[in-house]
């Protein structure tokens, strides 16, 4: 039996032909699906390269049911593996933008992995310093400010 | 053409981009996550424990107050020192401002005072937690306030000490409870906890003492049901195992559909009533007990105490869908097979046999098969060289989870001796 396959167009109008069970861990693309049947789903905000990523991770992940109850293609514990190693390859501002897609698409499972590695990120951070380094954000407190807070959340640990 | 990954694409059209700017926009040097949906900065958040989640509160003015609105908070282990524990919790909790607390956790070292603990946990009860999971270090039966066991936000709660369950209690939105080294189970306060906790419908066990025969029927939406490591507890004191020993622990869970259970060695299980089983994760932990070593219990003993719960217990997973064995389990069922025991007909879907051992020899196997199946399993063992009361299973007695396959290509009978089910 010849499995279902659906289109999706990134913002570059690069098509991607998706099995439509692959494509359906997307809560958002699963309504599209229902709603717009054959027809090219175009994601506008999704570049090909994040798309690229977001569609090897649902292929990961897809439960096949072939009748014979559902089972994945991996066992929970190889998943986790190869979920650690697919975040660790990335590069943090792809990291971000696939956590965004994630979001966008109603991935929850990709969505709290990508989030995981960012809150791995921030854990790993020294001080506040190092976390403004990090992620690029700019310090709009005055030293004084910054200080006052420090003293705030300075406990006796 | 399809492309590595195996998509096949379509068309490459480069049409001119959207005007919508995509969310996919990398470029170095920008900060993307202070412009995050601030429940998406909650989500990240969630990650990490709230001592390092109020480190952001000082990155900018953005995220001054982000911490602090975030729905989940967790503590644990923060400091051997009890008092220091307690002041950092209560200075924490004091600047924490969301209307709604989701999860919460909290892992203590001992002797935090019982009123100290029972104030978080009115705060977080009177912020509608819904997540609740406590680890609290010491040997003492925790009493909470009433309204705790009356909290009908509660739809998770992970418990991981004695807690008094003596009384009413009323978790309306429970639908999973973990019990974790409960010591006073009994009929009471299982009867306690069930009864009016109309949808609770995973319940885990581990480490617990409880009644011998373990009755979940009330439970009519339970379907997961998940013990490890359950003792029964002793009504008297026996000198002698046998009398200690008196039979296997008995499951009436009429709704279960799923059931995974890690038995005690010198305790194996028995399924009164799991109509509903569709699937189980069955095994037997190796290990002595509190009560006795199951090293010291005579080999023909062990052998018949394990059979006749084993063989027992299989003819009630005769409609599961999904089984899955450990190695022990398979051991002893090797081990029934051995002393010319049969088993019941299985209608599985799919069977997973969780084996990790070692040196099996495929012709050792071979041999044991075209035996009669009569014969004496001590001799049998013995002419292998192995000594049945010094080692009750000998890890040669099955083969790997790679073996299987190599087994079941291409030898019927052998596959016969793992695999007693078959696919209608």
């Amino acid at each position: 039996m010849s499995k279902k396959m659906i289109v999706l167009k990134s913002s570059e109008g690069v098509s991607f032909v998706v099995e439509e069970a692959v494509a359906r861990q997307s809560k958002i693309i699963s309504f599209l699906v229902e709603e717009f049947p054959d027809r090219e789903l175009p994601l506008t905000n999704m570049t090909s390269e994040i798309l690229r990523k977001t569609i090897e991770y649902c292929k990961k992940h897809v439960v096949e049911d072939d009748g014979g109850g559902d089972s994945s293609s991996s066992s929970s514990g190889d998943l986790k593996e190869w979920d650690v190693k697919f975040v660790a390859e990335i590069d943090q501002p792809r990291l971000m933008d696939l956590l965004m897609a994630a979001n966008y698409l109603d991935i929850p499972s990709l969505l709290d992995v990508t989030c995981q590695k960012v809150a791995d990120t921030i854990a790993a951070c020294n001080d506040e310093k190092e976390i403004r380094a990090t992620f690029n954000i700019e310090n709009d407190f005055t030293e004084e400010e910054v200080e006052a807070i420090r003293m705030e959340n300075q406990y006796p640990i | 053409m399809v492309d590595e990954a195996g998509d096949i694409i379509a068309s490459q059209r480069f049409e001119s981009p959207r005007e919508t700017r995509p969310v996919a926009e990398t470029v170095e040097g920008v900060d993307i996550i202070s412009s995050m949906p601030r429940e998406i900065i909650h989500h990240i958040l969630s990650f990490i424990p709230t001592q390092l989640a109020i480190r952001t509160s000082a990155l900018s003015k953005a995220w001054r107050h982000v911490w602090c609105e975030a729905p989940c908070l967790y503590f644990h282990n923060l400091h051997d020192n009890r008092e220091k524990t307690a002041r950092v919790i209560n200075q924490t909790l004091g600047s924490y401002k969301a209307p709604k607390i989701t999860s919460f956790h909290l892992g203590l070292p001992r002797y935090v005072p019982q009123p100290q603990i029972n104030s978080w946990i009115e705060f977080v009860v009177s912020g509608n937690v819904e997540k609740l999971s406590l680890v609290f270090d010491g040997y003492m039966t925790h009493c909470f306030p009433d309204f705790f066991y009356r909290c009908s936000s509660l739809e998770e709660l992970d418990v991981n000490f004695d807690m008094n369950l003596g009384c009413t209690i009323s978790w309306k939105s429970l639908r999973t409870l973990t019990l974790n080294c409960s010591s006073n189970l009994n009929d009471e306060s299982i009867d306690n906890i069930l009864s009016d906790s109309p949808i609770l419908e995973t319940l885990t066990l581990y480490n617990c003492t409880g009644p011998q025969r373990l009755d979940l029927s009330k439970s009519r939406h339970l379907r997961r049901l998940d013990i490890s490591g359950y003792e029964r507890e002793p009504t008297e004191i026996f000198d002698d195992y046998v009398e200690r020993y008196q039979g296997p622990t008995e499951i009436v869970a009429p709704h279960i559909q799923y059931l995974s259970r890690l038995s005690s060695s010198y305790e194996p299980f028995t399924l009164v009533d799991v109509p509903c089983l569709t699937e189980a994760s069955l095994d037997i932990y190796i290990g002595c007990s509190r009560y006795i070593l199951i090293e010291e219990l005579p080999f023909s003993f062990k052998a018949d105490i394990f059979q006749t719960a084993v063989l027992k217990m299989l003819k009630k997973l005769q409609n599961a869908e999904r089984l899955s064995f450990g190695e022990t389990l398979l051991q002893v069922m090797s081990l029934a097979r051995f002393r010319g025991f049969s088993f019941p007909t299985f209608k599985v879907q799919t069977l997973t046999l969780k084996t990790s051992t070692v040196t099996t020899k495929l012709t050792w196997i071979k041999e044991a098969i075209s035996r009669s199946m009569d014969s004496d399993i001590y001799s049998y063992l013995e002419s292998q060289g192995l000594d049945p009361d010094q080692r009750f299973y000998p890890y040669s007695f099955f083969p790997t989870s790679d073996e299987f396959s190599e087994i079941g290509n291409y030898e019927e009978s052998l596959w016969e001796l793992v695999t007693f089910y078959y696919i209608p």
